[in-house]
């Protein structure tokens, strides 16, 4: 009986613990709850306190003593002796506060993430694998590292990291760790290549190649033509029309022109791209224009929002570099920041430097391909993915081809295997200093000349570098490594057995678009075309015109310009599309007698002044309205794009097709027997956009910032971490590009005077842990439009700045 | 009195084990407190274990939600469905209590039956 009875307890005790301790026991989504729970090594270890203090850390690895000044709120202020030094804290500390964000970026870029969350995240994993991220991340690590100043700063980071890893017991581990029940392994500096690549396939893998043949097909020539115009007539570009080129197109291969590979349609679905128009503003003001005299900077990237943040806030110092700015969790350097002479940022450059090819097998084995009527082998690459709870892992094969990966592919269907050329597959070409140098070289910029050097580092993926000075210059610079290409070269999927549909090279460095100084005061930039169509090279892209019109018309206008008009700039709700888009829908309405909720809805477009405020309710009825007409006018489209990716018109030329074109049979809807012109589609699409709203007017919660509803979502999509919503104004058209996920990820604005002001913001917080206090504290007060004084501390004594916890390294 | 000392000494124990070995060190706290309990009831020992754990487990716990304002346990309380706080560290005592309380009887019967085998073999 006795023996019975221990027996029980003794199994009792074994399945309750052994229940406890495992990681998603009987399939349930449970992690080991036991470890979960225990207040010793579960969740209640990362409640963390805020209290502060000083801490004295003995660290192997730095040379002389570093001090670390956390502010009030948690910003890192580092003050080192050298540079190795002060990467090493720099890669300690933010791991101290992101380190599973800096793991789960690098997974989810380089198709690492089955090993951790199962078999059902595979299929994503075989697709990272297969477009070449991890291969062009190792590509990029090999060039990194001929750089004695890259390899420096990346294995002084790389260290930091490792460094603060090596000192944690699971205890410590971040919550998210604990939650997917799994450790985190050392940095390296492939890993720092990969997070750049992650940058990459956010900011340049966008193509719509297959969508555009499509159309072309469908279409025909001339209707393509008419429909998908390169540039409108209205752009205000980056670099003003005025500045001209001393230089003609680099010699092209003079080979007859390859052109567009028709004859079929692309069935595959275009695998998930990042979002469309992932904008951003920069600019700044010459001090001519502004009311202190010098300049102004501004720049505000919009990215998708995410908790952990995207960006790190830091300051940089040594007795030869003090910089401070944004740094992304897992890259040495400040990315967007100022120092006491020079301020920078960039946005996104919307050329396009991802282009298929079809492939000409030779046989069914597709071992070999065509080119130029030879036989060429693929090189096959082999990528192993461990699986979580699998014994074998999957190997996948991906076949190289000249032009690179072949990513998509069609089993049995001639014509139908497509290649991927990416810009950021290449090998970066021999060069004293990369990416990592471009950044060290601006944090210690003083001038034009140093600004100018520290971009030649700088090829992928293509920014526009804003810049200012406090010597008076402004200038900015579309840079970044651009394929020479011949006209639509890469606009339509091309043939990929003859070599002459290779791009013709890259732009010389010293002919990309830039502008320094130029006599309108500004220069800026909001991902619209770089030039005008006269500048000698051929691009084409994906290119957002409203912003970047508006921007420039309110600085065109603007005088004595003070921090405060900056700001109100960053924040303005204004779409310069609503302001043209809507007299055409309301001109269309003039014709027809409306009555009740109907008149209601109209009179409150009328009195609507454009901007997508968040206590407003005109935005939604806008939004919908405008939706409904381009959804009915372009009705033709449906059938196609049930059984294919096809190109749509871009809202600027559906606004010029409405108000120049009303008659055109675009507009003619297909479900009628008679002839519709625009101004039917207009009222049918209102009659549509009434219907939906109308009953809901009174309702106190209908409005812009309820219907938008951001949220800023946990990067694992763990949403008991998301934020609530979060109430504000703003639409992707507007400088102030708050969208439903995504928006201006870091606003900053710096004035360069003998002394730097500087104010910034991003929505989150410091901390990635979201059991700490400083997780999500920013949000509000960007929600709010107010910023933080930017301090540039002097030394770790600066009183301007309260210290919470001062660490030294030692 | 003597019960009070042994769930202290559970408590101590349990806190000192924690530091050296993984979460299950509650229930081995519980092992070895079992074994030096006096032999009478299963009852009292599986209540020091379930005291001694629930104490320790529950009140640190409360001690670390205390000086983070809460913020964990209402991010966690979410990933559950919508928990409070006070349910988390309730759950958390309840988990400390079982685990200890295993522990302690797990002793207490194996120790039952060394005495009783011991017995056996002097009778032979």
């Amino acid at each position: 009986m006795r023996l019975f009875k221990f027996l029980v307890v003794a199994a009792i005790s074994a399945s309750l613990l052994f229940l406890c301790h495992s990681h998603q026991p009987f399939s349930l989504p449970f992690p080991p709850l036991g470890k979960l729970f225990s207040p010793f090594d579960g969740f209640w270890q990362n409640a963390e306190k805020t209290n502060g203090g000083e801490i004295t850390l003995d660290l192997e690895g730095v040379k002389d003593p570093v001090r670390i000044v956390f502010d009030e709120r948690m910003v890192p202020h580092i003050f080192a002796q050298n540079d190795e030094d002060l990467f090493f804290a720099q890669g300690y500390v933010t791991a101290m506060h992101r380190l599973w964000q800096m793991d789960i970026s690098v997974r989810a870029t380089s198709g690492h993430l089955a090993a951790i969350m199962g078999p059902s995240v595979l299929e994503r994993d075989k697709l990272q694998r297969k477009k070449g991220l991890l291969m062009a991340a190792e590509n990029a690590s090999e060039a990194f590292a001929t750089s004695a100043l890259d390899d420096k700063i990346g294995d002084a980071y790389t260290a930091g990291v490792n460094a603060y890893i090596e000192q944690l017991s699971p205890a410590d581990y971040p919550i998210e760790f604990k939650l997917l029940n799994y450790e985190p392994e050392p940095w390296t500096s492939l890993k720092s290549a990969i997070f750049f690549k992650s940058m990459a396939e956010s900011l340049c893998a966008r193509h719509r190649d297959l969508a555009s043949s499509n159309a072309l097909e469908q279409w025909g020539r001339e209707t393509f033509d008419f429909l998908f115009p390169e540039y409108n007539p209205k752009q205000s570009p980056i670099i003003p029309a005025d500045v001209e080129w001393d230089f003609g197109p680099a010699a092209m291969s003079e080979s007859e022109e390859g052109g567009p590979a028709i004859g079929a349609l692309y069935k595959h679905k275009t695998f998930p791209l990042p979002s469309e128009f992932l904008g951003s503003n920069n600019w700044a003001v010459a001090g001519a224009k502004t009311a202190g005299g010098v300049p102004i900077l501004c720049n505000d990237p919009h990215l998708q929002l995410t908790l952990p943040s995207i960006w790190f806030e830091i300051q940089l110092h040594t007795p030869e570099l003090n910089s401070y700015g944004v740094s992304l969790p897992g890259t040495p350097g400040v990315i967007i920041g100022f120092n006491e002479h020079i301020a920078w940022g960039q946005t996104n450059v919307g050329h396009d430097v991802l282009d298929w090819y079809e492939i000409d097998w030779v046989d069914e084995k597709k071992e070999a391909y065509w080119m130029d009527g030879k036989e060429k082998a693929v090189v096959l690459r082999q990528d192993t993915i461990e699986i979580r709870g699998q014994k074998e892992p999957h190997i996948e094969i991906t076949r190289l081809t000249e032009w690179g990966p072949v990513v998509y592919e069609a089993d049995g269907e001639a014509y139908q295997d497509l290649a991927m050329r990416w810009i950021a597959h290449d090998k970066p070409g021999k060069k004293d200093f990369y990416e990592v140098g471009t950044f060290y070289y601006l944090m210690k910029g003083k001038n034009k000349a140093d600004y100018f050097k520290a971009l030649t580092g700088y090829d992928s993926p293509a920014q526009n570098f804003v810049f200012a000075s406090q010597e008076g210059d402004i200038a900015l610079q579309v840079n970044g490594k651009l394929p020479i290409k011949k006209a639509e070269q890469g606009r339509f999927v091309q043939a990929g057995n003859r070599s002459d549909n290779a791009w013709s090279g890259f732009i010389p460095r010293e002919e990309v678009p830039k502008v320094l100084n130029p006599t309108r005061g500004f220069v800026s930039s909001a991902n619209q075309h770089s030039t005008s169509p006269d500048y000698p090279y051929y691009y084409l892209g994906g290119f957002d015109d409203y912003r970047g019109r508006f921007i420039n018309e309110q600085l065109g206008q603007m005088e004595n310009v003070e921090v405060q008009d900056m700001m109100a700039l960053q924040l303005n709700n204004h779409s310069l599309k609503a302001r043209e888009a809507l007299p055409l829908l309301l001109g269309a309405m003039d014709s027809i007698s409306v009555s009740g909720k109907s008149s209601e809805i109209l009179d409150l477009l009328r009195a609507w002044d454009f901007a997508y405020e968040a206590n407003s309710q005109a935005p939604v009825l806008f939004d919908k309205w405008f939706s409904e007409c381009f959804v009915l006018a372009f009705d033709e489209w449906k059938e196609p794009s049930e059984k294919m990716d096809i190109l749509y018109p871009e809202a600027w030329r559906f606004i010029s097709l409405l108000e120049e074109n009303p008659d055109h049979p675009i507009f003619d809807l297909q479900e009628t027997e008679g002839v519709e012109q625009a101004s039917a589609v207009i009222q049918q699409a209102f009659a549509k956009m009434a219907e939906a709203y109308q009953d809901q007017l009174e309702d106190p919660k209908f409005d812009w910032g309820n219907h938008k509803g951001t949220k800023i979502g946990h990067l694992g999509r763990i949403q008991a971490f998301d934020s609530d919503l979060v109430y504000t104004g703003g639409t992707g058209d507007a400088p102030n590009a708050i969208k439903p996920r995504h928006g201006p990820s870091w606003r900053m604005i710096v004035t360069l005077g003998e002394e730097v002001e500087a104010f910034g913001v991003f929505p989150g917080g410091q901390s990635g842990n979201p059991g700490s206090a400083f997780y999500d504290n920013t949000i509000e007060t960007w929600a709010k439009g107010e910023y933080y004084p930017l301090y540039l501390m002097k030394d770790p004594n600066d009183d301007r700045v309260k210290p919470l916890i001062t660490y030294t390294i030692q | 009195m003597r019960n009070l000392a042994l769930v202290v000494l559970m408590i101590a124990l349990g806190a000192l084990l924690h530091q050296f070995l993984p979460w299950w060190a509650i229930w081995c706290a519980g092992l070895v407190v079992g074994l030096i309990l006096p032999t009478e009831g299963a009852v009292k020992a599986f209540a020091v274990g379930i005291l001694g754990g629930a104490i320790l487990w529950g009140g640190y716990a409360f001690w670390l939600n205390l000086q983070n304002g809460g913020v964990m346990a209402s991010r966690i309380g979410a990933l559950f469905g919508g928990q409070s706080a006070t349910t988390l560290l309730l759950l958390t005592a309840l988990f400390g209590g079982l685990f200890g309380g295993l522990g302690t009887l797990c002793a207490y019967f194996g120790k039952m039956l060394f005495h009783r085998n011991l017995a056996a073999d002097s009778l032979k």
